[in-house]
């Protein structure tokens, strides 16, 4: 066994790796430095334990080899650089670095990043032959606007292209195969990855749109670690306007990425300033409402015992009752459950003072910033749901019950209910300056403008909306924008106390509340009913409508398309409307409120300022103000940080040998017709139903092949990538250790085994010989047959043909009478018909005499009896035939040309000359008959000698233009006039 | 030898016209041939000719003449009485 471990041992765990990356052409070198570290010593001079005593620096350095994928070399002395557009400085040397390295762009929103992909793209198409480009976009509006720029600009042929959105498609097996550029979302390119339908290595240039996203296991880093895997020739360009918020998330996107450069432009910069289009920043401080100050005075009253309570305890800073935040408390609480050093009661307690103290920070965010409508659709929810579950002893959280049962609460509810039920209150003063800009904006601009408004929550979102209605001026249409998900049930009163009121064990008491529950269910949809009614009759219905439902895509699609065409002309979004919106019409963002997130912050202000000059206002009111400015802050001295290179790249492989240096080749791309459609398309949809046509009509082209190929395709059985050079089978564990024996023992279990083996071959082949010596039987008695048939038929035609013969005389006769003319076929004083009496084979000697035909006829009587009886013996040649009908042969394949069946049905009886010749022709054209083809091509040349003689003849207006054919006679009887011909094959319509 | 060279002769004049119908037909449509297929319509309308041919010899000796005349043809498009006008038209 000592020899065993021996071999395990014989390789180090890099050495192995080393083993297992032999397919990527990456080779790392790492030089380690060991610099020995003070160390301490006990009194006897000895080196404590546990202490390193030597410091270890490792160094990497990446070295690539020559890459595998096939190049162009005649396209890779130049790239090409697309002057379609107007060329920007900043996009060229990106576009020129990106083609050399693995780039993160990082580039302000409508700068044009969509511009730098699909040159690089078109680059990396031109350069390689089959290798294959992705693009990957994690949302459909960005994958078509992709398309768009890649069709649109830089003309890369539609039929090259495929676009991959959801995995539902089907046949992707053979759209990657078949196509090089490939438009997908990452999950799709993860999956098929990690199914084997797409190789790894095929991949040479690799786009992500939106990279920021590329964290933790999000499919971007996924598709990344597979590929690195097994091919590290491969071009990487990350595009995002945001990096990350902090260092370390830039890092993480770079680690994951595999990053050698950062190109980060800012608005600032240099060279992006002079193509930026203005944009106004407005900020306009909002300070709270009166009405507001009370409330949130009153609040603070309620609140501080238990804040009060919470600081003592030391759970929750201290803080003046109006700045109680939310977040905060949320963050304490969690932190205080997930320490298990806190006893349950504390802990739990503690866990409630914090909840409530969470409740009355988001009561006091939504008054300060979104006003007092949506604080007290939120304040009375929580007070209904306490004081209901408290009435029916289900929460006895006395801390709880303190605050909610704070008469100073009674009155904050009154006062707010008696604010909002005058119709013209103003729940926040931002309201009043987002009708103010509205008017303004649309005064100066007329109604052709688009807004956009943005809000964090949805109730806000649909309050903006009503009020903006209810300033009821035509030139502003309104309408909600929101995601998908249902909106949260408010509390239901009545519902609870149902659910948790004493039940009665009797059955009369069951029924009766059933029926009850029945009328109350009926009644509360008959409500909902009437509600929706209302609400549809109402012009801010459908926003209403969709803020309480969601909206689903198809409504998203269908509030764009009509914010698009200028139905709507206002939009309040949530934060679905941040990323992506290409709507170069918006010149004006109106933020109601704002993030701490600058991702989100700049997302939203790169909505406006596409096309043309935009303006954003933000309001503030309570701290937000200063939340913002320190969101910016910190995230440009994040780009400062980036620029200053405290990134750890990583290298990468230049792909393009060293010695080549593509020149730039500014041109102008012409696109065709059918690629030039698409840039004046505008709707998301329409451009990817254009590209998925474009990617299915080559395949309905390529179908009939597909079709027939099918069966084999199906079985095509799953592909898993392996490192290249791997043994790859099942192997049982105790052939395993059969090699050790051997190398001992000599070798005597391999020879048993193989033994085994081929009587296993044996059996099988002598099954296989067994069912194919039965067909072979049958298929040889069948060509028996056929000659039968054949025999019958040469006796039948000739038969035929000497009854013909018999005719014929008659028209010898006629010959000899006129001695001039010495064979009757070359007569031309005879209709020119007379030459197509007998064409095969006609023995045209005057010599045979009546007695011979006779017998002839004779002998062929008894050749036919003779075969009758023939067939009367073995007349099985209905069973063959109809064994040949349902014999299928193990491949199925057509013939173009007709093959007819050599008899009529009835067997005996031949077909007509005519069409046995056609079948002979046609036998002879499947069978490539040699003799028939030299005929055939002989004939031609005749053909084509005559059509130049007679060319010429026609030129020198010879009168007579017999002389130069091959025999006097016969070129005679070929001059027939045009008119005549014509109508000969007139006749051709016959068959 | 003779009759084999003659029929050539006149396979290959046959050739030459075929070739000019089907320019004449298919110059309107975007069809293309190969050269394979022209000799098969050249052998398959030699046939049909080969066989009109007989037919008509065929008619006259019917009627008892040893001349084809236009009767005959007229006799073989019977069913073709559109084409029969025509060819009264032309005379």
């Amino acid at each position: 066994m000592a020899s065993a471990d021996d071999y395990i041992s014989d390789f180090e765990d890099d050495e192995l790796d080393k083993l297992y990356e032999k397919a990527i052409n990456k080779t790392v070198k790492e030089t380690i430095t060991r610099r020995a570290v003070p160390v301490q010593r006990d009194l006897h001079n000895n080196v404590l334990p546990r202490q390193k005593t030597v410091y270890e620096e490792i160094q990497r350095d990446v070295s690539f080899g020559s890459t595998h994928h096939e190049l162009d070399y005649d396209a890779l002395s130049f790239y090409v650089y697309p002057t379609n557009y107007e060329v920007r400085d900043y996009q060229y040397t990106i576009v020129y670095k990106s083609l050399f390295q693995n780039i993160l762009c990082a580039i302000p929103t409508g700068m044009g990043k969509t511009f730098i992909a699909s040159t690089v793209m078109l680059n990396y198409f031109r350069w390689t032959k089959k290798a294959k480009i992705i693009f990957t976009a994690p949302t459909r509006p960005l994958v078509a606007q992709q398309i768009k720029a890649c069709l649109g600009i830089t003309g890369i042929p539609s039929d090259q292209t495929a676009i991959l959105l959801d995995k539902s498609r089907k046949n992707r097996e053979e759209i990657w195969a078949n196509k090089r550029v490939f438009f997908a979302t990452p999950q799709v390119v993860e999956n098929d990855l990690k199914r084997g339908v797409l190789d790894p290595k095929d991949i040479v240039c690799l786009v992500i749109d939106e990279a920021h996203r590329a964290t933790g296991s999000y499919a971007y880093t996924n598709v990344v670690k597979f590929i690195d895997r097994f091919n590290s020739s491969y071009r990487l360009l990350a595009l995002t306007a945001t990096p990350a918020s902090d260092l370390e998330g830039v890092q993480e996107v770079v680690n994951n990425l595999d990053i050698s450069k950062i190109e980060i432009r800012t608005e600032e910069s240099m060279d992006i300033v002079k193509y930026m289009k203005k944009r106004i920043k407005e900020k306009i401080e909002v300070p709270l409402l009166l009405e507001i100050e009370d409330i949130i005075e009153q609040l603070g009253i309620a609140i501080k015992p238990v804040l009060q309570q919470a600081v003592e305890l030391g759970i929750y800073e201290e803080c003046d009752p109006s700045q109680i935040n939310a977040f905060k408390a949320m963050q304490q609480s969690q932190k205080i459950i997930a320490n298990p050093t806190i006893p349950e009661g504390i802990k739990w307690r503690n866990f409630f003072i914090l909840q409530l103290l969470n409740n009355v920070g988001q009561m006091l965010k939504r008054l300060k910033i979104y006003g007092i409508r949506t604080f007290f659709n939120y304040f009375q929810n929580k007070c209904t749901e306490f004081t209901t579950k408290y009435n029916l002893k289900k929460s006895t959280n006395k801390i709880a019950a303190e605050f909610y049962y704070h008469p100073i609460l009674k009155n904050i509810g009154k006062q707010c209910e008696r604010y909002l039920s005058d119709p013209k209150f103003v729940g926040h003063g931002k309201l009043q300056c987002v009708k103010d800009e509205l008017m303004d904006f649309f005064h100066d601009r007329g109604s052709d403008s688009r807004v956009i408004i943005f809000t964090e929550l949805r109730e806000s979102a649909l309050e903006i909306v009503k009020f903006i209605d209810s300033i009821a001026d035509n030139r502003i249409r309104p309408h909600i924008f929101i995601g998908q998900a249902r909106a949260k049930e408010g509390f239901d009163e009545v519902k609870y106390t149902r659910k948790h009121a004493p039940k009665g064990r009797k059955k009369i008491e069951r029924l009766k509340r059933q029926e009850e529950e029945e009328l109350l269910e009926a009644e509360r949809n008959k409500r909902a009913k009437t509600d929706k009614f209302e609400r549809i009759g109402r012009r801010t219905g459908s926003s209403e409508e969709a803020q309480i439902s969601g909206m689903n895509q198809k409504m998203q699609k269908e509030v764009i398309h009509n914010f698009k065409i200028g139905e709507y002309n206002v939009l309040v979004c949530t934060s679905i409307g941040e990323e992506g919106l290409d709507i170069g019409e918006v010149d004006l963002i109106i933020c109601y409120d704002t993030t701490s997130s600058p991702i989100k912050n700049i997302q939203r202000m790169g909505r406006t300022g596409r096309k043309r000059d935009g303006k954003i206002v933000l309001l503030f009111s309570g701290n937000e103000s200063y939340k913002f400015e320190r969101a910016m802050e910190d995230y440009s001295t994040l780009q400062a940080l980036i620029s200053k290179q405290c990134i750890d790249y990583k290298k990468s492989d230049r792909i393009v040998p060293k010695d080549i240096i593509p020149e730039c080749h500014k041109t102008l791309i012409t696109i065709d017709d059918e690629n030039e459609v698409i840039n004046e398309m505008e709707d998301v949809d329409e451009v990817i139903r254009y590209a998925t046509q474009c990617m299915m009509g080559k395949k309905v082209k390529a179908r009939k092949t597909v079709m027939k190929k099918k069966a084999q395709e199906k079985r095509k059985t799953k592909k898993f990538f392996m490192p290249d050079n791997v043994e790859t089978n099942i192997i049982s564990a105790s052939s395993l250790l059969n090699k050790f024996l051997v190398n001992e023992n000599g070798g005597i279990l391999p020879i048993t085994k193989s033994e085994n083996f081929s009587k296993k071959q044996k059996v099988f082949k002598a099954l296989d010989n067994l069912e194919n010596d039965s067909t072979e039987e049958a298929s040889s008695s069948l060509e028996t047959e056929d000659e039968d048939i054949g025999v019958n038929n040469h006796a039948i035609t000739r038969n035929d043909r000497s009854e013909r013969q018999k005719e014929l005389q008659v028209d010898v006769d006629f010959v000899k009478e006129d001695p001039a003319r010495s064979r009757p076929l070359s007569n031309h004083a005879h209709p020119n018909m007379a030459i197509f009496v007998n064409d095969f084979s006609f023995p045209a000697k005057s010599e045979h005499n009546v007695e011979d035909i006779q017998k002839n006829q004779q002998g062929l009587k008894k050749e036919k009896e003779s075969f009758v009886e023939k067939n009367k013996l073995r007349l099985t040649s209905n069973e063959k035939d109809s064994f040949r009908q349902h014999y299928i042969p193990e491949s199925i394949s057509f013939d173009v040309k007709p093959n007819i069946i050599q008899h009529t049905k009835g067997v005996k009886v031949p077909h007509c000359k005519k069409v046995s010749e056609v079948i002979s022709l046609f036998n002879d054209e499947r069978n490539d008959n040699k003799k028939r083809t030299i005929d055939m091509n002989y004939i031609k040349c005749l053909a084509k000698s005559m059509l130049r003689d007679t060319q010429d003849l026609w030129k020198s207006g010879d009168k007579n233009p017999v002389d130069n054919s091959i025999s006097h006679d016969s070129s005679q009887s070929l001059i027939l006039s045009n008119a005549e011909l014509d109508d000969i094959l007139g006749s051709d319509s016959d068959f | 030898m003779n009759d084999d060279g003659d029929r050539a002769q006149l396979k290959a004049r046959l050739w030459v016209r075929v070739e000019e119908r089907l320019q004449q037909v298919l110059s309107s449509q975007d069809v293309q041939y190969t050269p394979k297929f022209i000799n098969s319509l050249l052998e398959l309308a030699y046939l049909q000719l080969g066989e009109m041919g007989s037919d008509l010899q065929a008619f006259s000796r019917h009627s008892g003449r040893e001349v084809v005349n236009e009767s005959d043809l007229m006799l073989y498009l019977r069913k073709q009485p559109d084409l029969q006008a025509k060819i009264k038209q032309k005379e």
